[in-house]
């Protein structure tokens, strides 16, 4: 069982990191390079994403997962309910870094921007939701298990 | 008791995660599925801009609306005309601009168009597009 929990556990923290910083900032600078569709080249620049934030961000998330299992009890119910608020925020900083671009195709240019207006809200109030009820449930069974420890000590 | 309130929570909680994607999803497929096309016709004392739209979308109504700024050549502005149209799914409609301007004072143009997906009169997703003609 800690060994299934540790694999999954390092799986986790990779995953994390890759999910949240590698495949979104490589997309990003291959966009930022230029992608060619129909023999046109296209080329997108965000202006107010802030690649520094999404960097720590994931890296916090990352360390978070580790941390969150490599230990046990309240402590896990702790850092699932941070590392659940980091990815909220993560996500409002996407929100936010979509709402100014620049679409270069050809000779035009155009200034395009998304406003994830009230659907982002919502996903980051499911985020922290799911997260605190994660964090909950585990609270809960750190604070039985104690009990359970304390009846056999007894 | 606890337990089950809190995996009852949780799944809500999967719920959401779904409905939220799920719309997410569908307002982007929305979204990159519009078709406009604008035809300009210059007379000398207007111009007169229309828009045809078709928007194929699913559950979302969809709110286009168009700017069009003219400008001389010193980058003050001349004239501006505004049109909004609001479209349910699988409906075609366009908007008609009429900007009254002397055409031989204008330099260039700027078009600023939004796209706003829709739902009950609330504005969900939406795009803004600018460029210069």
């Amino acid at each position: 069982m800690p060994v299934k929990r540790t694999l999954t556990g390092i799986i986790m923290t990779i995953w994390t990191f890759i999910s949240m910083v590698i495949i979104p900032l490589s997309t990003l600078k291959a966009l930022e390079n230029g992608i060619t569709i129909s023999d046109v080249e296209l080329k997108v620049r965000l202006f107010m994403l802030d690649i520094g934030i999404i960097f720590m961000l994931g890296l916090a998330a990352m360390i978070l997962t580790a941390l969150s299992y490599s230990f046990r009890g309240k402590l896990d119910a702790l850092l699932t309910m941070l590392k659940y608020s980091v990815i909220a925020y993560y996500e409002w900083v996407w929100a936010n870094g979509v709402r100014k671009m620049e679409v270069l195709m050809a000779d035009q240019v155009v200034h395009v921007g998304i406003d994830l207006g009230m659907w982002i809200i919502i996903v980051i109030i499911g985020s922290l939701f799911t997260g605190f009820l994660k964090a909950l449930h585990k609270y809960l069974e750190a604070g039985k298990n104690e009990e359970e420890k304390e009846e056999e000590v007894w | 008791m606890g337990y089950a309130i809190i995996r009852f929570l949780k799944i809500c909680s999967y719920i959401v995660w779904m409905i939220t994607t799920l719309i997410g999803t569908v307002m982007f497929y929305n979204l990159a599925g519009i078709e406009w096309e604008p035809h300009v016709t210059t007379y000398s004392d207007s111009v007169v801009v229309d828009v045809a739209i078709v928007y194929k979308g699913f559950f979302f109504d969809l709110n286009f609306t168009i700017e069009v700024r003219l400008y001389d050549k010193y980058n003050h502005t001349l004239a501006s005309g505004i049109g909004s149209k609001v479209l349910k799914p699988g409906e075609s409609k366009s908007v008609m601009l009429v900007i009254w301007v002397n055409t031989t004072k204008v330099d260039h143009g700027i078009v600023d168009i939004r796209v706003y997906q829709l739902k009950w009169g609330m504005e969900l997703i939406g795009m803004d597009f600018s460029y210069v003609v």
